[in-house]
């Protein structure tokens, strides 16, 4: 079935999310038509709740950044939308170019990052609910500490901005009591008793969750089952199911299917491993396989890192302060050098591609020089200028051609 | 001292203050010059010309702070290493332009400053904390009772920067002692169309040009303009808090979320002036900036009073436009 994206009635399907009917049938149908592919099917039964949480009208709507804490939501039974995932989502089904040219109704400038752009354009489109609440951290970005005050400025919801003093131990209890306030407050305006409970369960779900991906990571360094292109989509339940029982179903399924694929040796063929740096475009594109078809598979990237230690269900606020304060991901570059040394060696990858989106200052700030000090180093490192949303910024055949050289250094 | 000297005398101060053991660059308002000058340097404010990217193009991609780069290709291309530049996370773009002065080493010091956008008492008094460390990062022996006499030289600059906006280039660049010496003549206003400007940073041959087309700046609405004017009052014992709450809670920066505030400010300010409008000097890729100016140019909508946006990347290759924009725009509001 082909869906006409240009005519699609907007208004008509968020009526037909208030019907609670919806939601069966429509795991029904996931259930079938992903039968064999119980990873894609874990994540579209997920999306399904997320769709039904935040669209019957029932439950106050949170939007929300990747490196905000999701436990805070979930112990609170609130589904967090995150603006990458939702991003994301509209790319792939090649719904952005309309979402970004709504954003231009707003915003006049096309050199914003297309994720903060796009999440305005769903907004303004009516695509994305008007939220509740619209909490942000300052790190990884400011866009989101910038657009979400722009989207409570013309479509309400209550603005809740964490700073985030990154990597400054000294400054945990700051942002403990940051979350912790947070949390009570919100607890309270949805008139939940004793939240404390959810949260315990929230921290046991996402230190399980953990578990799976750490696992998995592990896995990862010795066999190549999965191209870390499905890693890089993977992404958004790396941000977003933490706390859930989602995130403990999503990542048990993919440790499953890993072990599965390493014990019918389903070994992928790719003669050349690169780590990956920041995420990919999103939208349809044939440019990872194109990259497969040179032979080149990604082994890692910086997204599926698990960075933070094991979180104490007896300190929560404690311990996901210093999960944030401490994120290595999208950070400085002595990190993200660091990081991507790791990634060489513990994935025995060859070489580095750092992708850069359009109009992410902090992802892209520093990829000049960081490709300089990988060099220095002897490892092959090259930066891609392209785009997660907008196809518009991502010249695919000069990509291809600068990549093709890459691989020759290999 | 005549208006059409602040820029030769500024430019002479730049370049003194480049080989100059003494001074301290810095390039956003949240770095309190009182802290500076009490510790015993001097801050000076860069604002480059606008210039040509050539060096600067290897290490930064080009959707970064147009300013931070002039800055960078400035230094780049005078080949010399300031003594110390202080950078702040007021935005990406600043915290990531940092890096790459650290690793060109392109200063003998690098110090970075982070702000935060809270403004509740946990939040002034981490600021403060950063504005400590920074205090005794620039002079180990630091006198923290000096900053109060620094803070009553800077606030009567404020004063007398009152009578006329444009010398705030040497108010934020000169020694506060010499800048408070400086005798000069009042303005005398030019009688053409009266603007009021809104932008983060905008490069001063912005105002120069305007004024060659005849077109009068009646207030400069940006990172380093009447948003600072505001005294600062001592409201602690402790040095470090009162300037943290001033820096954080001052009228300041477009990270700051007082829109209603703002309104009311530029209201206020243009009332009885015959102002024509509001210029967006629209920096390209200054993302406080871009994500600010719809909001505010709706409330401006709302209060009918008429805006325009003059996009740049402070090189001023919008020059050519302007003239005719600013005319299309005086048709239209009549
Ligand atoms: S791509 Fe960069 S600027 Fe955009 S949301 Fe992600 S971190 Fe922020
Ligand atoms: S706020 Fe804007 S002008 Fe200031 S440094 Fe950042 S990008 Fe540049």
């Amino acid at each position: 079935m082909k869906i006409d994206l240009e005519n699609i009635d907007v208004k008509r399907i968020r009526e037909i999310l208030r019907f609670p009917l919806v939601y069966p049938l429509g795991r029904i149908f996931i259930k079938l038509k992903f039968r064999k592919d119980k990873i894609t099917s874990v994540s579209y039964e997920y999306a399904l709740d997320l769709v039904k949480h935040n669209y019957m009208g029932k439950n106050k709507v949170v939007i929300t950044n990747i490196l905000m804490p999701s436990e805070l939501f979930f112990a609170l039974n609130l589904f967090p939308l995150l603006p990458e995932v939702a991003s994301a989502f509209t790319a792939s089904i090649g719904f952005a170019d309309k979402t970004l040219f709504h954003s231009e109704e707003i915003i006049y400038s096309k050199d914003l990052c297309s994720v903060h752009r796009n999440v305005i354009g769903l907004t303004r489109g009516g695509i994305l609910p008007n939220p509740d609440f619209i909490i942000s951290t300052s790190h990884p970005c400011h866009s989101a500490l910038h657009s979400f005050f722009l989207i409570s400025q013309f479509f309400g919801g209550e603005y809740l901005p964490i700073d985030i003093p990154l990597k400054n131990n000294n400054f945990i209890g700051y942002t403990a009591k940051k979350f912790e306030e947070l949390f009570f407050l919100l607890a309270k305006k949805l008139k939940i008793k004793n939240p404390i409970y959810g949260l315990e369960r929230a921290i046991n779900y996402s230190n399980l969750a953990r578990n799976y991906l750490v696992e998995i990571n592990e896995l990862r360094k010795k066999y190549l089952v999965i191209d870390g292109k499905n890693f890089l989509d993977y992404a958004g339940m790396i941000f977003s199911t933490f706390g859930s029982h989602w995130g403990v179903k999503f990542f048990k399924t993919l440790r499953d299917e890993i072990k599965e694929r390493i014990k019918k040796k389903k070994f992928l063929p790719y003669k050349k491993r690169v780590y990956w740096l920041h995420l990919g475009p999103y939208f349809k594109t044939d440019f990872f396989d194109w990259l497969r078809s040179k032979s080149c598979a990604i082994v890692f990237e910086e997204s599926s890192k698990v960075y933070w230690d094991e979180l104490d269900p007896k300190d929560p606020f404690n311990s996901l302060a210093k999960k944030v304060v401490n994120a290595r991901i999208f950070s400085d570059v002595e990190e993200r050098f660091r990081l991507a040394l790791e990634g060489v060696k513990e994935y025995g990858a060859e070489g580095v591609i750092i992708f850069n989106q359009w109009g992410c200052r902090q992802g892209a700030g520093n990829s000049y020089i960081l490709r300089r000090k990988l060099i220095e180093k002897g490892i092959p490192a090259i930066v891609i200028d392209g785009d997660l949303i907008d196809k518009g910024n991502f010249p695919l055949e000069q990509i291809k051609t600068r990549i093709e050289a890459f691989l020759e250094v290999l | 001292m005549e208006e059409g000297k602040i820029k030769e005398l500024y430019q002479k101060i730049k370049k003194d203050a480049l080989i100059s053991q003494r001074s301290v660059f810095y390039f956003c308002a949240y770095v309190p010059q009182e802290l500076i000058y009490a510790s015993g340097f001097l801050p000076v404010r860069i604002l480059p010309s606008p210039i040509y990217f050539e060096r600067s193009d290897e290490y930064l991609p080009k959707y970064l702070c147009p300013y931070l780069r002039s800055v960078t290709e400035e230094i780049l291309k005078e080949e010399k290493r300031p003594e110390m530049a202080i950078f702040t996370d007021g935005c990406d773009s600043s915290k990531r332009i940092y890096e790459v002065w650290k690793y060109l080493n392109l200063s003998k010091n690098i110090y970075f400053l982070p702000i935060p956008f809270g403004e509740n008492k946990e939040d002034i008094e981490y600021f403060a904390k950063n504005l400590k460390d920074l205090f005794y990062f620039l002079n180990k022996e630091g006198k923290k009772e000096n900053i109060f006499e620094s803070i009553k030289l800077y606030n009567l600059g404020r004063k007398k920067l009152r009578e006329f906006w444009e010398f705030y280039l040497l108010f934020y660049s000169m020694d506060i002692r010499e800048f408070l010496d400086l005798s000069w003549n009042s303005k005398n206003r030019r009688g053409g169309k009266r603007f009021y400007l809104f932008s983060t940073m905008y490069p001063f041959e912005l105002i120069e040009y305007m004024e060659s087309l005849n077109l009068d700046i009646l207030y400069d609405d940006s990172c380093f303009g009447i948003r600072t004017q505001e005294e600062i009052e001592i409201i602690k014992e402790d040095p470090f808090y009162t300037l943290s709450y001033y820096y954080l809670k001052r009228e300041g920066c477009v990270r700051r979320r007082n829109i209603k505030d703002k309104i009311f400010k530029i209201k206020e300010r243009i009332k009885g002036e015959n102002v024509s409008g509001v210029i967006f000097y629209s920096l390209k890729y200054c993302d406080p900036l871009l994500f600010y100016i719809p909001i505010l140019r709706e409330e401006l909508k709302k209060e009918n009073i008429p805006s325009l946006i003059l996009e740049d990347d402070f090189t001023m290759g919008i020059k050519g436009q302007i003239r005719t924009r600013i005319e299309a725009f005086l048709e239209m509001v009549g």
